[in-house]
C-alpha cells in the first residue's frame, strides 16, 4: 500500500523534469506550439496527484509518508528521505494551480519567448516542489535557491527595460535573502549537529532555555525569510518586481512563488523545529512583524496609481496575517496558516489574472485612466470582487474562515488585543478592494474605453474557475473542519 | 425530520434562488422579476407556516454538528418568527414596486440578484443561533447594501455606497470581535448555550458598535441619510424597512434571548437610542429633500425600537418587536411615496412640491396612511406600539427616557405633518405629475392598508410578541 | 317598547355598548358612500344617527350597570366598556347636545357643499366620543381620545394653504397633550398596578404620582382647549365649516375634556384642595379665563369672539375642577350644563348671519336684530346665560365655582372677577354691535336679501337658548336629579349673599363700561377700545395680536432653533466620516507610498535597517 502510495509521490519530482527534458530534446517546429499546452497540463496533473494522494493519506489514516532513499545529504547514518505530509499537498496543490493558471492564457507574442518562459517556469516548479517535499533545512534552501534564480530570470524574461530592472532588484535581495538564511543554517548546524527536521525538533525539545547562538540563528533565519517573503522592513522589493514583470510571471511570483519561498519555510520552521512549543522570544518578534505588515501593507495599497502594484502591496498585508497565525504556534494557528496559505494562492492568482485581462483588453493597468469596465467584461468584473473579498476576510469566502482561525489562534494564544486589531485592519483591504472595483469596473464608464472587447479564452476561465473554487471552499469549510477532526488534527 | 424544511426553504429558496436570477434574466426579464418575487413570497409562506410550531413550544430547529463550538444551526422561535414574517412581507411589496419603478435602469439582472441574495441574508441571519452564521450573513447583507447602494453607478452614489459599506464592514468587525472573545470565555459560539449567562461590559460595547452601524443609530448612523439618492425601492428596502431594522432585531436575539446584560445597560442603550432619535428628528425637521427627510424618519423610529428592546422591561421589549413590524411596514411605505413622488416629478425640494393630492391622490392616501401610523394615531398599528414603548421606559423606572421619548414623538409628528400638508395640500405647483405605473400604486396602497390592518386586528401580532416576551422568562 | 329594551338588557352590554359605539361609524361611512347629489339621502342618514344615538342614551341612563371586556394587544390592554353613574350624564348630554346640532346642521348643509364629508366626520367625532365616555381601560380611552384628535385634523384638510395651516396647528397642539396624556396613563398604571379605570382611584398626586397627575390633566386640557393648547380654536372656528366647529371642538371635545378632568381630579387622584398642583391648576384655569374674555374683547370676527369666549369657559371649568372641593366640582359639572348649550347656541345664531348676510365681519354687520328677530332673540339669551346674568343656570354654577376659589386664594378670585367682566363686556358688544342700533350690511346686500333663518335652524337655536334660562329657573330639582344620577353625597349648596352681590356689581360694572365706551366712540364695535388702548394693556394686546404669545409660534420658533442645532451636529458628524478619516487615511497611505522610491540601494539600507531592529527587539526581549 505505501509502496503504490511513495510511487505516486515521485510524479512531483518526476512531472517537471519529463516536462523540461521532453521540450528541449524535441524537435523546434514540435515543441514551439504545445509549450503553453504543456504547461497547463503539467499544473493540472499536479493538481490532480495532488488531490489523489491527500484522499489515500486520509484513507490509510496516515499523518504523513516518507518515500525515496536515494537522496541522501548528511553525514549523518538516518537517510534523509522526501515526505509527504497533509501541509505539503495543499502547497503542491497551489503550485499546481498557479502554474496551471500561468499558462492558461496566451501572452508571448513571439514563439522564443513563450518556449523560453515555458523552461524557466517548469523548473522553477520543480524548485517549489522539492522545496514542499524535503525534510531538512538544507535542503530546503537548496530547492528555495533553485527556484530563486527561475524567477529572476523569468522577470527579466522580455528583455524590456522594466523588466530588466525589476529582476536586478529582485536579484540583490535574493541574494542578501540566502547569505543570511546560510549564515543562520550554519549556527543551527554547528549547535545541534544536524539539519534534519526531527533532530531539531528532538533537540529544541528538550534543551531550554536554548543558547544565545540558536536565537541568533533563529534571527537570521527569520530575516532571510523575511525578505524572501516580503515582510514589512524587507518588503519594498515586491510591488516593483510584480507591476514589472510580465503578466503570466506575475501571476506565478504572487501566487505561489514568494508563498513557498517566504511563508512555507517560515511555517516549516515553527512547526516542525519547534514541535509545537511556543518559544516566547521568536513568537513575539513574528508577532509583531505580521502585525506591522497587515497594516503597513493595506494602508501603502490605498495610495497606489497602478492596479498591479496595488495588488501587491494588498497580497504582502494577507501575508502579514499567515505570519500571525504561524506565530502563535496552537493547532488553531497552523490550520489557519495553512488554509490562508491556501486562500491567498487562489486571491492571488485570481486577481492577477484579472489584471492580465484588463492589461490584455486596455494595455494599461494605470487605474486613474481605467473605468466603468463592469459593462465591457462584466465577468472580470465579478471574479476581481470574489477574490477581493476572499482577500479582505469576508464571508461566504474561504478567506473567511481562514482569517477567523487566524483571529482566534492568536486570541488563544493570549495577546486578544492585537488579534483585534489585525481583525479591524481588514477594513482597510476592504477600503482598497472598493477603491479598485470603484476605479477599474463599478464606476461610471470612460468614453475611450467603450469600445473595448471582453477578453476571450483561457484568462476567464482560469479566472472564472478559481473564483468559483472559493465560493465553494468557502462554503465546504464546516465539513473540511470535520474530517480534519477525524483525522485527529484539529 | 418534521417540518425542518420549512426554515430552510425559508432561507436558501431566496439565498440560493438568487444565483438563477441572472440566467433566468437573459431568458425573458418577466420571468425573472416574478422569480425574485415568488423567492421572497416562498419564505414569507414558510414563516408563516412555521408560526404554529413556535407558538406551542416546540420551535422547528436546524442542528450541524461541528467541532470546537462552531456548530452551526438555525432556531425558529417566536421572535425569529414575527421578524421574519414582517421583512419578507415588507421585502415582497418593495419588489413588485420596483417592477414599475426600476424599469429606466439598466443592469437589472444584478439588481433582483442583489435584493434577493440581500433577503436570503437577512432570512439567514434571523433564523441563525450561531455567531459565527449569523455574523456571516450579516456581512453579506452588508455587501449586497454596497451594491444595491450604488446601482445607478453615478460617480456620487457608489462613493456613498462605498463609506456606508465601510462603516457596516467596521461595525460588524468589531462585533466579530465582541464574538470571538465571549467564544474565548464560554468556549462555544452557539447561542442557545449562552442563555442568561453574563457578559463583560467592553465585550458588550464591542457587540453595540456592529449593532448601531447596522441599525444607523446617532453615531455610526450618517451612511443612511447620504445614500438616500439610491432608487426608491433600494433606499425602501435599505434604509427604510428591513436592514435597519435587521440591526434591532438581533441586539434582541442577543441581548434579550441570549446574554444576561448588567442593569447598566438597560440605562445605557436607550440613552444612546433616545439622543439619535432627538438629534434624527431635529434634522429631519430642517431638511428640505423629501427622501432625506424619510432617511432621518427611519433613523428617528429605529432608535425607538431599539430603546423599546432594551430598556429591561416585558411590554418595553413586546412593544419593540411589535414595532419592528409597524415600522418595517410604515418606513418602507413612506420611502416607496416620497420615490413615487420624485419619479412623477422629477424635485425632490418639498417647497418646489404642492397640492399633489389633487393629481395623485392614492400617493397621498398611502403616504396619509404610513405617516398617521409612524405619528402613532389611533387605529394604526404605530399607536400600540408607541403606547407600549412609552410604558416600557416608564415601568424600567426611567422617567425621563419617557419624557426624552414623548419630545421625539412630538417631533416626529411635526416634521411628518411638515411633509405631509406641504407636498400634498395647498394650491397644486407641479401640475405634470400623475402616478404612472400601476404598480408602483397597489404596493403603496399595499402598504399603507397593512399599517391600518394591523392596528384594527393588533391581537394578531401582539399574541406573538407577548408570547416571546413570556418565554424569555427574563422579567 | 319594554320587549325592545329588555332584549337589549338581555342582550347583555355588549350589544348595547359596542352599537353606541359602533352605528355612528357605521353611518358615518355611509354618509360619505352617498354621493353629493342625493343630499337628502345624506341628511337622512345624519339625522337618524343622531336620533338613535338619543334613544340609546336614554336607554342607557335608565338601564342598569354593563360592562364589556374584550382582549386585544395583551398587557391588559383589552377593550373594556363600562356604564356607570358619570359616564351615564355625560352620554345623555352629549346625545341631546348632537340631536339638536343635527337637525341645525341638516338644514344649514343644504346651501354649502362638502356635505357628505361633514356628516360623516361629525358621525365619526360622535362615536369616538361615546367611545370616551364608555372607556373602561386607559389605553381604550386612549384609543378614542386621540380618534378625535384625528377626526378633527382630516376634517380641516382642504386645499387652500391657511385652512391646512390650521389643520397642522390642530394636530400638532393636540399631539403635544396627547403624547403627555400616554406618559400620564403609563405612569398611572405604574402607580395603580393596573389600567382599569374603575380599579383606579384614589392615587396619592406626590412624587412619581404627580407626573401622572400632570399627564393626565394635559391630557385633558389639550380636549377642553386651556391655555397651553388654545389658539388653534379661534383659527377652526372661522374657517372650518360651522356644523363641524359647532358639533366637535365647541360641544364634543369640551365636553370629553371636562369629563376626563373631573374624573382625574376627583377619581383617579386624590387632590389635596391646597396642594400646590391644585393651585397650579387653577392659575392656568384663570390666565385662561382672563386670556379668553380679554382677546374676545377686541376681534373682530363674530365667531372669533365666540371661540375666544368658549376658551374662557374652558378656563371657567378649570378654576372649578383644579379647586379639589366638592362645591367646585359640582359647580364646574353644572357650568358644563349650563355653558354649553349657550355657547352651541350663539354659534347658531352665527352660523345664520353668515348665511344670511354672506359674512360675519362685525364691522359690516349692524342691527340685523330688526331683520332676524328671532335670531337676535336667541343670540341675546345665550349671551346673557354665557355672561352668567341671575336667572340663567350658568349664574348658579358660577356661585359654587366662585365660592370654592374665594376659599382657595383671594388672588384667584380677583383674576376670576376680571375674567368674568371681561367675558360680559365683550358679550356685551358682540350682541350690541350685531344685533342692536342702526342696521349695516355687507356691500350689495339690500335689506329684503336678509331672510329670517328657516324654521329647522331657528328651533334648535332657541331650544339651546330657552335651556340656560330653564336651567336656572329650576335649579333645585335639576341639581338634585344630576346629584342622584351621578350618585354624588354632597346634599344641597349654600350660596354666601356676599359673594352673590360682588358677581352682580362685576357685571353691572361690565354693562357700565359698555355703555359710556358706546356713548364715547359713538360705536358699540369701539365700545371697548378705552380698555384695548390702556398703556399697560395696550402692548400686551400689540404682541397677541401679531401672534407672539401664541404657544403654537413659541413651539415652533423652539422648534427652528432646536433643528438648525440639529442638523450641525448630523453635518459635522457626516464631515468626520467623509473628510477627517478620508484625509487622515489618504495621509497615512501617501506617506508609506514616498517610502518606496524604486532605487534598489534605499532597499537595501531598509533590510539592513530591519534586521538591526529585529536585533535590538531581540536584546530588549530575552
Amino acid at each position: 500500500m505505501s509502496a503504490s502510495l511513495a510511487s505516486l509521490m515521485y510524479a512531483f519530482i518526476g512531472l517537471p523534469l519529463l516536462a523540461v527534458a521532453g521540450l528541449n530534446l524535441a524537435g523546434r517546429r514540435l515543441t514551439r506550439r504545445i509549450c503553453r499546452p504543456l504547461g497547463v497540463f503539467v499544473g493540472l496533473a499536479q493538481m490532480a496527484v495532488a488531490v489523489i494522494s491527500q484522499l489515500l493519506l486520509l484513507q490509510y489514516h496516515k499523518s504523513s509518508v516518507s518515500f525515496s532513499q536515494f537522496w541522501d545529504m548528511t553525514v549523518s547514518d538516518s537517510a534523509a528521505y522526501l515526505r509527504v505530509d497533509a501541509f505539503s499537498l495543499v502547497a503542491l496543490f497551489c503550485i499546481g494551480m498557479a502554474v496551471a493558471a500561468a499558462f492558461s492564457f496566451k501572452w508571448f507574442d513571439s514563439e522564443h519567448n513563450a518556449f523560453n518562459f515555458t523552461n524557466m517556469a517548469l523548473l522553477l516548479m520543480l524548485g517549489l516542489n522539492g522545496a514542499a517535499l524535503v525534510t531538512d533545512l538544507f535542503s530546503l534552501y537548496v530547492f528555495i535557491e533553485i527556484a530563486g534564480l527561475c524567477s529572476y530570470t523569468l522577470t527579466a524574461l522580455y528583455r524590456e527595460e522594466r523588466g530588466l530592472e525589476g529582476g536586478f532588484k529582485q536579484l540583490i535581495l535574493g541574494a542578501l535573502a540566502s547569505v543570511l538564511i546560510l549564515i543562520g543554517l550554519a549556527f543551527i548546524f554547528m549547535e545541534c549537529g544536524s539539519l534534519r527536521y526531527d533532530a531539531l525538533a528532538l533537540f529544541f525539545s528538550e534543551e531550554l532555555p536554548l543558547p544565545i547562538l540558536d536565537y541568533l540563528a533563529f534571527l537570521f533565519l527569520i530575516g532571510g525569510f523575511g525578505i524572501k517573503a516580503g515582510l514589512v522592513p524587507f518588503h519594498q522589493w515586491l510591488p516593483d518586481v510584480y507591476e514589472s514583470a510580465p503578466a503570466p510571471v506575475s501571476i506565478l511570483l504572487s501566487g505561489i512563488a514568494t508563498q513557498m519561498m517566504g511563508t512555507y519555510a517560515l511555517i516549516r520552521i515553527m512547526s516542525e523545529l519547534k514541535g509545537g512549543a511556543a518559544d516566547p522570544v521568536a513568537d513575539a518578534i513574528l508577532l509583531l512583524l505580521g502585525l506591522i505588515t497587515i497594516f503597513v501593507g493595506a494602508l501603502a495599497a490605498l495610495a497606489q496609481k497602478d492596479m498591479k502594484r496595488c495588488l501587491a502591496y494588498s497580497s504582502i498585508s494577507q501575508i502579514g496575517y499567515i505570519v500571525l497565525g504561524v506565530s502563535c504556534g496552537n493547532a488553531f494557528g497552523f490550520i489557519g496558516a495553512m488554509l490562508h496559505f491556501f486562500t491567498l494562492t487562489l486571491g492571488n492568482t485570481v486577481l492577477f489574472t484579472d489584471a492580465a485581462a484588463v492589461d490584455l483588453a486596455t494595455n494599461t493597468t494605470d487605474m486613474e485612466r481605467l473605468g466603468g469596465l463592469q459593462k465591457q467584461m462584466p465577468l472580470v468584473g465579478v471574479t476581481n470582487l470574489i477574490a477581493f473579498l476572499s482577500n479582505a476576510g469576508l464571508p461566504p469566502a474561504v478567506g473567511f474562515w481562514s482569517k477567523l482561525l487566524i483571529i482566534i489562534a492568536v486570541w488563544q494564544s493570549g495577546n486578544g488585543f492585537i488579534a483585534g486589531l489585525a481583525l479591524v485592519a481588514g477594513v482597510l483591504t476592504v477600503a482598497c478592494c472598493l477603491k479598485v472595483q470603484r476605479k477599474v469596473f463599478f464606476g461610471p464608464d470612460v468614453e475611450e474605453l467603450s469600445g473595448v472587447s471582453a477578453p476571450r479564452g483561457g484568462v476567464v476561465v482560469s479566472s472564472l474557475t478559481l473564483s468559483g473554487l472559493i465560493v465553494v471552499a468557502g462554503l465546504l469549510i464546516p465539513f473540511l473542519l470535520r474530517m480534519l477532526q477525524a483525522q485527529g488534527l484539529f | 425530520m418534521g417540518s425542518q424544511w420549512l426554515i430552510l426553504a425559508c432561507i436558501f429558496v431566496p439565498l440560493l434562488g438568487s444565483f438563477l436570477l441572472p440566467v433566468l434574466g437573459r431568458i425573458n426579464t418577466n420571468a425573472r422579476n416574478l422569480a425574485s418575487l415568488l423567492f421572497v413570497l416562498v419564505s414569507l409562506v414558510c414563516a408563516v407556516l412555521a408560526l404554529h410550531p413556535a407558538m406551542t413550544g416546540q420551535p422547528l430547529r436546524v442542528w450541524l454538528e461541528l467541532p470546537q463550538g462552531l456548530s452551526l444551526g438555525f432556531l425558529g422561535d417566536g421572535m425569529a418568527i414575527l421578524a421574519a414574517m414582517a421583512f419578507s412581507l415588507t421585502a415582497a411589496v418593495i419588489i413588485f414596486y420596483s417592477f414599475g419603478y426600476i424599469e429606466r435602469f439598466e443592469n437589472l439582472n444584478e439588481y433582483y440578484f442583489m435584493v434577493t441574495l440581500f433577503m436570503g441574508a437577512v432570512m439567514g441571519a434571523v433564523f441563525s443561533t450561531n455567531l459565527i452564521l449569523t455574523y456571516a450573513f450579516w456581512e453579506i447583507t452588508s455587501i449586497c447594501c454596497w451594491r444595491l447602494l450604488g446601482f445607478d453607478r453615478s460617480e456620487k452614489s457608489i462613493r456613498l455606497a462605498g463609506k456606508a459599506l465601510l462603516v457596516n464592514v467596521c461595525g460588524s468587525l468589531l462585533m466579530l470581535a465582541g464574538f470571538i472573545s465571549v467564544y474565548m470565555n464560554m468556549g462555544t459560539f452557539n447561542l442557545l448555550d449562552m442563555q442568561g449567562r453574563g457578559v463583560d461590559n467592553w465585550l458588550m460595547a464591542l457587540m453595540l458598535c456592529g449593532i448601531l452601524a447596522k441599525a444607523a443609530v446617532l453615531p455610526l448612523h450618517s451612511w443612511l441619510p447620504a445614500s438616500s439618492d439610491a432608487p426608491a425601492p433600494v433606499s425602501a428596502l435599505i434604509g427604510g424597512a428591513v436592514m435597519v431594522n435587521l440591526g434591532v432585531y438581533i441586539y434582541a436575539r442577543l441581548f434579550l434571548a441570549g446574554f444576561q446584560l448588567e442593569p447598566v445597560w438597560t440605562v445605557v442603550t436607550p440613552a444612546i437610542a433616545a439622543v439619535s432619535a432627538l438629534i434624527s428628528a431635529g434634522a429631519a425637521m430642517r431638511e428640505t429633500d423629501i427622501r432625506r427627510i424619510m432617511a432621518y424618519s427611519a433613523v428617528c423610529q429605529t432608535s425607538f425600537i431599539l430603546m423599546g428592546v432594551s430598556c429591561g422591561t416585558m411590554i418595553g421589549a413586546a412593544g419593540g418587536l411589535i414595532s419592528i413590524l409597524m415600522n418595517a411596514l410604515a418606513c418602507g411605505g413612506l420611502f416607496l411615496c416620497a420615490g413615487t413622488v420624485e419619479r412623477s416629478t422629477g424635485v425632490r425640494d418639498i417647497n418646489e412640491l404642492g397640492g399633489l393630492a389633487k393629481n395623485m391622490p392614492l400617493t397621498a392616501l398611502s403616504f396619509g396612511l404610513c405617516a398617521l401610523s409612524v405619528m402613532g394615531l389611533p387605529p394604526f398599528g404605530g399607536f400600540f406600539a408607541k403606547y407600549m414603548l412609552i410604558a416600557g421606559a416608564v415601568q424600567s423606572g426611567h422617567i425621563w427616557l419617557a419624557l426624552l421619548f414623548a419630545a421625539a414623538a412630538l417631533m416626529t409628528v411635526i416634521y411628518l405633518l411638515r411633509v405631509f400638508t406641504r407636498v400634498f395640500f395647498g394650491p397644486l405647483i407641479n401640475h405634470e405629475a400623475t402616478e404612472r405605473s400601476w404598480e408602483m400604486v397597489v404596493s403603496m396602497l399595499i402598504l399603507g392598508g397593512l399599517t391600518l390592518l394591523t392596528g384594527l386586528f393588533i391581537n394578531v401580532p401582539s399574541d406573538i410578541a407577548v408570547y416571546v416576551a413570556e418565554s424569555l422568562g427574563r422579567w | 317598547m319594554n320587549a325592545f329594551s329588555s332584549l337589549i338588557a338581555s342582550g347583555g352590554g355588549l350589544g348595547l355598548l359596542l352599537l353606541m359605539v359602533a352605528l355612528p361609524a357605521l353611518l358615518g361611512l355611509a354618509c360619505l358612500a352617498l354621493s353629493r347629489r342625493s343630499y337628502g339621502g345624506q341628511a337622512l342618514l345624519f339625522f337618524l344617527g343622531a336620533t338613535v344615538n338619543l334613544i340609546l342614551a336614554l336607554f342607557i341612563l335608565f338601564g342598569e350597570e354593563q360592562t364589556v371586556l374584550l382582549p386585544w394587544a395583551g398587557f391588559e390592554i383589552n377593550l373594556a366598556l363600562r356604564i356607570y353613574g358619570f359616564s351615564r350624564l355625560m352620554l345623555i348630554l352629549s346625545a341631546v347636545l348632537f340631536f339638536l346640532s343635527a337637525l341645525y346642521s341638516v338644514a344649514f348643509m343644504r346651501r354649502e357643499n362638502r356635505s357628505g364629508q361633514v356628516f360623516f366626520y361629525c358621525l365619526l367625532a360622535l362615536a369616538f366620543t361615546n367611545g370616551v365616555f364608555l372607556a373602561n381601560n386607559f389605553v381604550t380611552l386612549l384609543f378614542f381620545w386621540e380618534g378625535i384628535l384625528a377626526v378633527c385634523f382630516a376634517a380641516q384638510l382642504y386645499n387652500d394653504r391657511p385652512k391646512v395651516r390650521t389643520a397642522v396647528k390642530t394636530l400638532v397642539l393636540g399631539a403635544a397633550g396627547d403624547i403627555m396624556f400616554i406618559v400620564g396613563v403609563a405612569v398611572t398604571a405604574v402607580q395603580s398596578g393596573t389600567l382599569m379605570m374603575d380599579v383606579v382611584s384614589g392615587l396619592a398626586a406626590e412624587g412619581p404620582g404627580a407626573l401622572g397627575f400632570i399627564g393626565l390633566a394635559l391630557g385633558a386640557l389639550a380636549r377642553a382647549c386651556a391655555v397651553p393648547f388654545q389658539s388653534w380654536l379661534p383659527d377652526a372656528a372661522a374657517e372650518a365649516p360651522l356644523p363641524f366647529v359647532v358639533t366637535l371642538p365647541v360641544c364634543l371635545e369640551r365636553v370629553a375634556g371636562a369629563y376626563l378632568l373631573l374624573r382625574v381630579t376627583g377619581g383617579f387622584y386624590a387632590l389635596a384642595p391646597g396642594s400646590a398642583l391644585s393651585i397650579a391648576l387653577m392659575i392656568v384655569g384663570v390666565l385662561t379665563f382672563l386670556a379668553g374674555g380679554m382677546m374676545a374683547l377686541i376681534q373682530r370676527n363674530l365667531k372669533r369672539v365666540l371661540a375666544f369666549v368658549a376658551i374662557g369657559q374652558a378656563g371657567l371649568l378649570l378654576l372649578g375642577a383644579g379647586s379639589a372641593v366638592p362645591a367646585g366640582s359640582d359647580g364646574a359639572l353644572l357650568s358644563l350644563f349650563a355653558q354649553v348649550p349657550a355657547l352651541m347656541c350663539m354659534f347658531f345664531a352665527a352660523g345664520q348671519v353668515e348665511q344670511s348676510t354672506g359674512s360675519a365681519d362685525l364691522r359690516r354687520l349692524g342691527g340685523l336684530g330688526h331683520l332676524m328677530p328671532f335670531t337676535g332673540v336667541a343670540f341675546v339669551l345665550g349671551a346673557a346665560c354665557a355672561a352668567g346674568l341671575p336667572p340663567f343656570g350658568s349664574f348658579f354654577a358660577d356661585q359654587l365655582i366662585f365660592s370654592a376659589v374665594n376659599d382657595a386664594d383671594i388672588l384667584l378670585y380677583i383674576g376670576s372677577l376680571l375674567g368674568l367682566f371681561f367675558t360680559a363686556a365683550a358679550l356685551m358688544r358682540v350682541g350690541a354691535t350685531c344685533f342692536f342700533g342702526p342696521v349695516r350690511l355687507p356691500e350689495g346686500m339690500e335689506r329684503e336679501q336678509v331672510k329670517e333663518a328657516p324654521g329647522a335652524m331657528a328651533l334648535p337655536t332657541v331650544l339651546l337658548a330657552v335651556a340656560g334660562l330653564g336651567m336656572g329657573v329650576l335649579i333645585g330639582p335639576f341639581s338634585s336629579a344630576v346629584r342622584n344620577v351621578t350618585g354624588s353625597t354632597v346634599e344641597g349648596w349654600s350660596f354666601s349673599l356676599v359673594l352673590c352681590l360682588i358677581y352682580v356689581i362685576a357685571l353691572l360694572l361690565a354693562v357700565l363700561n359698555h355703555i359710556t365706551g358706546h356713548r364715547a366712540t359713538g360705536e358699540a364695535l369701539r365700545a371697548a377700545d378705552h380698555i384695548h388702548y390702556l398703556p399697560g394693556l395696550y402692548r400686551v394686546y400689540d404682541a397677541a395680536e401679531r401672534h407672539y404669545l401664541d404657544p403654537y409660534n413659541i413651539l415652533m420658533g423652539v422648534v427652528r432653533v432646536y433643528s438648525w442645532l440639529c442638523r450641525m451636529i448630523d453635518r459635522c458628524l457626516s464631515w468626520i466620516y467623509e473628510n477627517l478619516l478620508e484625509r487622515l487615511v489618504d495621509r497615512g497611505s501617501g506617506a508609506l507610498h514616498d517610502l518606496n522610491t524604486g532605487v534598489v540601494n534605499q532597499y537595501l539600507l531598509w533590510t539592513l535597517g530591519g534586521l538591526a531592529f529585529l536585533v535590538l527587539l531581540f536584546l530588549v526581549l530575552v
